[in-house]
């Protein structure tokens, strides 16, 4: 029975190991740097490890945003996000699991009639735009400083072509990482309080319960990734960016590394020491800040390439896809608690 | 990653091998022309057959370069270029070797008059011809310096045309004493020689496309 109800969150894993790789590896897939096995390795192999060490911080932000404490409400919840996600992407706009798992919790919130924390929600949604200038502002940085140690380097092209196919499995590592860190919260985050799993011992390694059910769904990511990303690795990731190989390993970094600071605990408690406030562990997403990255770089070559419908695209992705599932998550439960007779709240 | 590196390592290798091979083939026949011209037949002979072995090595190398590039998916989003690129280099001493053979089998007759203007078509057309060779090598690791050979280039080759004009012009306006049949040879002949710098322009060309693919 657990699984049935884990198997929402399960899917939405599957659909995040689908597509949103493909902002990892697609450039280096699409464009035949990397087979397509090596990147499903690595992405693999990284995501489950991002989503099983670094993957609690957003959980805790989520948490603090809705408490669902039965595993029927986290089942309809996930089920909403991932038919928002499914909805919005059928009337073609840019959404993210992340911006639909917080509609979906509020949605909860409003069933339950638990009191749902505007100013913890400002700081979610803040952090989606923050996510997107971020990765813009590490793009330009980035793009300055690899075409400056590429200039002084002065490779010879097949040189340069190896340490670019490297640097982006090693990149791409990172952000396999990075997004399995970020994202896993989207997957299993709404399920942490309602599922009792005690703690794994294995040798020196203990895993909280936390820790396994976002191992469980890394795996479902991981499913994802082998079944399903090939197509989109191969198609969206071209269509999404059609760069060259060492701007595409500047977007990746850029996007990895925001995604990294976005659920790094260390990171948020150094950047705390200086004063300039805590970074909140939320989840964002990877596409967006994907795109940011790229504008980042339209913008440095005259911003005549960037196609500004996306980003009003995005905007309205922001605005719609919260309310389009906090709508849904209140249906569905509704329809859950009266027609099954099951509890969706305490 | 050991594999990885040794194979890089290895097609630089051989690519060096193969410039090398055709900037000597190119070298040979500017001599070999030089050697004809001076009536040093049995110079001439040696030098085709070793400009003979440097094609026949070069277009094996080429084969293997081709191969790793499809195997390995070397610069796929410049692969066919470069590849074209290695293709038209080769030409170069594809060609060259064609001249000489050609000299060989019909052995023209050149007139005193024309030695002269021969000997400055052969440097320029090679001086083209070479200058492409230092263009592609240097492209691999520098963009903007292979921009000054190309430059070279262009003005090679228009020099190769204006020499082989004024060759022409020796040919049927200066000289009595050979029939017509004999003019229409050593017209083809300096026509061969000319198409070498034409040769290297389509190279230049190339070059200055990809340089742009390269750096975007």
């Amino acid at each position: 029975m657990l699984l049935f109800f884990l198997s929402s969150g399960l899917f939405l894993g599957w659909s995040l190991g689908a597509n949103d790789t493909a902002n990892i590896f697609g450039a280096a897939v699409g464009s035949r740097m990397v087979k397509f096995g090596t990147a499903a390795i690595v992405a693999s192999i990284f995501v489950i490890l991002g989503a099983t060490f670094q993957g609690e911080g957003g959980a805790e932000t989520l948490s603090r945003l809705g408490t669902i404490d039965e595993i029927a409400g986290a089942f309809t919840v996930a089920l909403a996000s991932a038919l928002a996600v499914f909805t919005m992407i059928r009337i073609k706009l840019i959404v993210s699991t992340s911006q639909a798992i917080v509609g979906a919790i509020i949605g909860w919130n409003i069933y339950a009639g638990r009191h749902t924390d505007v100013g913890q929600f400002a700081r979610i949604a803040s952090s989606w735009v923050a996510g997107m200038i971020l990765g813009a502002l590490f793009a330009i940085l980035l793009y300055y400083l690899v075409r400056w140690i590429f200039d002084k380097l002065k490779l010879h092209l097949i040189w340069k072509h190896t340490v670019l196919k490297i640097m982006l499995i090693m990149i791409g590592a990172f952000g396999a990482y990075s997004l399995g860190a970020n994202n896993i919260v989207n997957v299993m985050g709404v399920f942490v309080n309602s599922v009792d799993i005690q703690p794994m011992s294995i040798g020196s390694l203990t895993l909280s319960g936390t820790q396994q059910l976002f191992f469980i769904g890394a795996i479902a990511v991981s499913a994802g990734i082998f079944t399903y990303s090939r197509n989109t690795m191969q198609t969206v990731g071209c269509d999404l960016m059609p760069l060259s190989a060492e701007t595409a390993m500047v977007v990746v970094l850029a996007h990895s590394i925001v995604l990294f600071i976005f659920s790094s605990k260390i990171i948020s408690d150094a950047i705390a020491l200086t004063g300039l406030g805590h970074i909140p562990q939320v989840p964002i997403s990877s596409t967006q800040v994907v795109i940011g990255a790229i504008v980042g770089i339209g913008l440095l070559k005259g911003g005549r390439s960037i196609k500004y419908k996306v980003l009003i695209n995005i905007l309205l992705g922001w605005i719609a896809t919260p309310i389009m599932a906090g709508i849904i998550s209140y249906i569905l439960l509704f329809f859950v608690s009266n027609t099954f007779q099951l509890p969706v709240y305490k | 990653m050991e594999n990885i590196l040794k194979m890089t390592r290895g097609v630089i290798r051989q690519m060096d091998s193969f410039f090398d091979g055709v900037e000597n083939g190119l070298m040979l026949f500017r001599e070999a022309v030089n050697d004809y011209a001076d009536n040093r037949f049995d110079d001439f002979s040696r030098r085709l057959k070793m400009i003979e072995e440097k094609e026949s090595e070069a277009d094996h190398l080429q084969r293997r370069i081709e191969n790793d590039f499809l195997v390995h998916s070397l610069l796929p989003q410049v692969a066919g270029d470069v590849l074209r690129l290695l293709d038209k280099t080769d030409d170069l001493i594809d060609q060259s070797k064609y001249v000489l053979q050609q000299f060989d089998v019909e052995r023209p007759q050149i007139h005193d008059k024309l030695k002269d203007g021969l000997k400055r078509l052969n440097e320029v057309s090679n001086a083209a011809t070479v200058e492409a060779i230092a263009a592609v090598r240097v492209f691999f690791s520098s963009q903007a310096e292979a921009k000054d050979h190309i430059n070279k280039i262009y003005f090679y080759e228009r020099e190769s045309d204006r020499a082989a004009n004024e060759l022409r012009r020796v040919i049927f306006q200066q000289i009595d004493d050979i029939d017509l049949a004999h003019k229409e040879q050593l017209r083809y002949f300096t026509r061969h020689i000319e198409q070498l710098s034409d040769a290297a322009e389509v190279v230049a060309d190339i070059l200055s496309l990809l340089s742009i693919k390269v750096m975007l």
